[in-house]
């Protein structure tokens, strides 16, 4: 069938069912005049539809439609309205599961809330903070005595003071503490006559307490609301302060610094220390920290940014009132007390934020688990690790001499293999890290005292090493550590032994040789 | 003695007009109005009687929750047939689904009771079952038009295209029509 046959065969279609206009229809009819196939089409249209009426025979009456139906209706609408009842909770149902999902795959929004409260709580508490000055003011003394017995006090009245500590698994804790305080006295003058100190030391000894007295201002925050913000660096100023003193102390007198602190000496290093000490100071001296929040009402962690121009307008405003007895400026009495009964009810602890905090009716032990930690630049492990590496590879191929003089446990560990091809030199530096500070001294002397085959290589430093290694440097499996430390143990274990058995040889021949 | 109640053309605007008053007995005016119209017209989609009912009746309970939100725009007839076609529709579609649930076996005896039937049944029967076979698309103006007389635009409105093509979906089921029969060409023009 063409075309245009068909396009006629369509038109012939709706002039039989009487769709055309009058102008169509004239125009089929003359068509329809002179063409039989035409004709026989509509012939055929006629059949077709007589056929499709005459097979749809009509369809019986329904009596009972319109009683149904209504039936229909009403169950209809007492289902409609049964749906509208429980709307509400189909509503609360969807609420829920929305809400669920999105609590899911979308946890800030839940940490935001939070965030915003513990910012609308912290927001009552943190206005109008000052420095410390304003609570207490401190001398030379009690920065000195900051330093080495790690006590602050907190009011004019000796009442409450601050101690940091560090407890048996090495992590730092400060705690407030309300029963007297003892302020020490002349502790830094004994420091002075020990070390013999002339008019210029003593007066540099001043300016470095002077220094951190400044920055201390803002690592202790107090207001009217009496509300106490200790900041969680006070840590690594109390460090770079001591670690100050002593390298200050070792320049101006060795021989005598050896006497009153004998330890000192060796956590004392002239190139290292200052590096750290700067590290400590460039680190902390942004106007944001992060602070320990203390009030009658709760403790909390929270960011705070202090406004450094204002402090120091305020404290030298503040010490000229004082000076001329003016009191423009309020001093505030703080007084952080715990109601006993609470203390007895919690007297093991309890968690705030991320701190946790101890109670007792004597004073608040707080654990500062994420304390700010600097970046010390350590001895690259991977290239350690190779050259222990390399050397165990040859331990059995060499033997070994010693050179007359034994080396002596400073900054190096040195051997030189002089009789083999090649020599190996072992430069282990001797562990810098924050731990110097953390330490005490008695362990470290001990050290000193002993000779230096005696010190326990694999256990304490690697593993100090491995304990101080940056959080990132950990993630990264370079070796299985235990599996390593192990075997370096026992490799060392021969070694020493091979040691004592060439010392002795040594020392043998040596007589040999008088006689 | 009450004035006696013309009936005009719109009448069917009057009742809905009445039904959204709060009158719901001009509702039963309306079903009583159009009810054998839908129901012919389920019958002559569906090819089936026991469906006539259920789907008619579902049509109306489809308008009574509708009929507040009539909008005067077309007859009310038109509206009520567009519903009707599309809950046709709907149930066709649902035999569709079904069809393709049904177990092999069973698919296989419809079947071939179906082929015996035809074989045995009367021309009726035969173009029925030929018209079934049509698309949709095709079978719904045809039928419109040579059963139920719809006009070209009634058809356009009811199943919401335009008339050229209604014109032109009507040609080509008369077309597909007479090929479906062409084999029983002798028992039907016997």
């Amino acid at each position: 069938m063409s075309n245009k046959s068909n396009k006629d065969y369509e038109f012939l279609s709706a002039y039989f069912d009487g769709e055309v206009s009058l102008e169509q229809k004239h125009e089929i009819e003359n068509k329809l005049a002179s063409s039989a196939d035409l004709r026989n089409k509509l012939k055929e249209l006629k059949e077709l539809k007589k056929l499709t009426n005459l097979s749809f025979k009509p369809i019986p009456e329904s009596p009972y439609f319109e009683s149904v139906l209504n039936q229909k209706i009403k169950e209809n609408k007492k289902r409609r309205h049964n749906l509208r009842i429980f709307a509400p909770a189909y509503g609360f149902g969807i609420l829920t599961i929305i809400v669920i999902l999105l609590l899911k795959f979308n946890t800030n929004i839940l940490n935001n809330v939070f965030d915003n409260r513990n910012t609308n709580i912290a927001g009552l508490y943190n206005s109008n903070l000052k420095p410390l000055l304003f609570a207490t003011d401190l001398s030379n003394e009690d920065i000195f005595n900051f330093a080495f017995y790690k006590q602050l006090p907190l009011d004019n009245n000796n009442k409450q003071y601050l101690q940091l500590g560090t407890d048996e698994s090495g992590k730092e804790y400060f705690e407030i503490k309300w029963n007297n305080f003892e302020r020490r006295k002349n502790n830094l003058e004994k420091f002075s006559l020990a070390l013999e100190l002339n008019a210029e030391q003593k007066n540099e000894v001043d300016s470095i307490i002077k220094v951190y007295a400044e920055e201390l201002q803002e690592q202790i925050l107090v207001n009217d609301k009496n509300t106490l913000a200790v900041s969680q660096n006070l840590f690594n100023y109390n460090r770079a302060l001591t670690a100050d003193l002593l390298t200050f102390a070792a320049k101006a007198n060795k021989n005598e610094f050896i006497k009153i602190m004998p330890a000192g000496l060796t956590v004392v290093n002239n190139k290292t220390t200052p590096i750290i000490i700067k590290e400590i100071r460039i680190k902390n001296s942004g106007s944001t920290h992060q602070y320990v929040f203390f009030n009658e009402d709760t403790i909390f962690t929270e960011s705070y940014t202090i406004d450094k121009e204002k402090f120091k307008k305020e404290i030298k405003l503040f010490k000229e009132r004082a000076k001329k007895n003016a009191k423009i400026f309020k001093s505030y009495s703080i007084n952080i007390l715990i109601d006993s009964n609470v203390a007895k009810i919690k007297t093991k602890k309890y968690w705030n934020d991320s701190l946790i905090v101890f109670l007792d009716s004597n004073s608040f032990h707080i654990k500062v688990p994420v304390v700010p930690h600097f970046n010390i630049k350590l001895p690259y492990m991977d290239s350690l690790i190779i050259e222990l590496d390399k050397a165990r590879e040859n331990f059995k191929e060499f033997s070994f001499s010693f050179p007359k003089k034994f080396p002596k446990f400073k900054e190096n560990f040195n051997f030189n293999f002089s009789d083999s091809i090649r020599d190996f030199n072992f430069n282990i530096q001797k562990f810098e890290i924050d731990s110097i500070m953390k330490h005490n001294f008695i362990l470290l002397d001990s050290l000193h005292s002993k000779k230096w085959y005696q010190y326990k290589f694999n256990d304490d430093s690697i593993k100090i090493f491995l304990d101080k290694m940056p959080k990132m440097f950990k993630k990264f499996q370079w070796f299985d550590r235990n599996e390593e430390i192990k075997n370096l143990k026992e490799e060392m274990k021969e070694l020493k032994k091979e040691l004592k058995e060439m010392k002795k040889e040594l020392q043998y021949s040596k007589k040999k040789i008088k006689t | 003695m009450p004035d006696p109640q013309i009936l005009k053309l719109d009448d069917d605007f009057t009742l809905v007009k009445r039904f959204i008053d709060g009158e719901e007995s001009a509702f039963n005016q309306l079903v009583v109005r159009h009810k054998e119209r839908v129901r012919s017209i389920i019958y002559t989609t569906v090819n089936h009687t026991d469906y006539i009912d259920d789907i008619a009746q579902d049509v109306f309970v489809k308008v009574y929750r509708n009929l507040n939100r009539f909008r005067f725009e077309s007859q009310f007839s038109t509206w009520v047939y567009r519903i009707t076609i599309n809950k046709c529709k709907d149930h066709l579609r649902k035999i569709k689904v079904r069809k393709m649930f049904t177990p092999l076996m069973d698919s296989f005896d419809k079947a071939d009771q179906f082929k015996n039937e035809t074989e045995e049944s009367n021309t009726s029967e035969l173009v029925r079952n030929a018209i079934s076979k049509l698309p949709e698309k095709l079978k719904m103006p045809l039928l419109l038009k040579d059963i139920e007389g719809f006009s070209y635009q009634e058809i356009a409105e009811s199943v919401q295209c335009e008339i050229g093509t209604v014109k032109s979906r009507i040609f080509r089921a008369r077309e597909k029509l007479k090929e479906f029969l062409m084999p029983y060409k002798t028992e039907i023009f016997k």
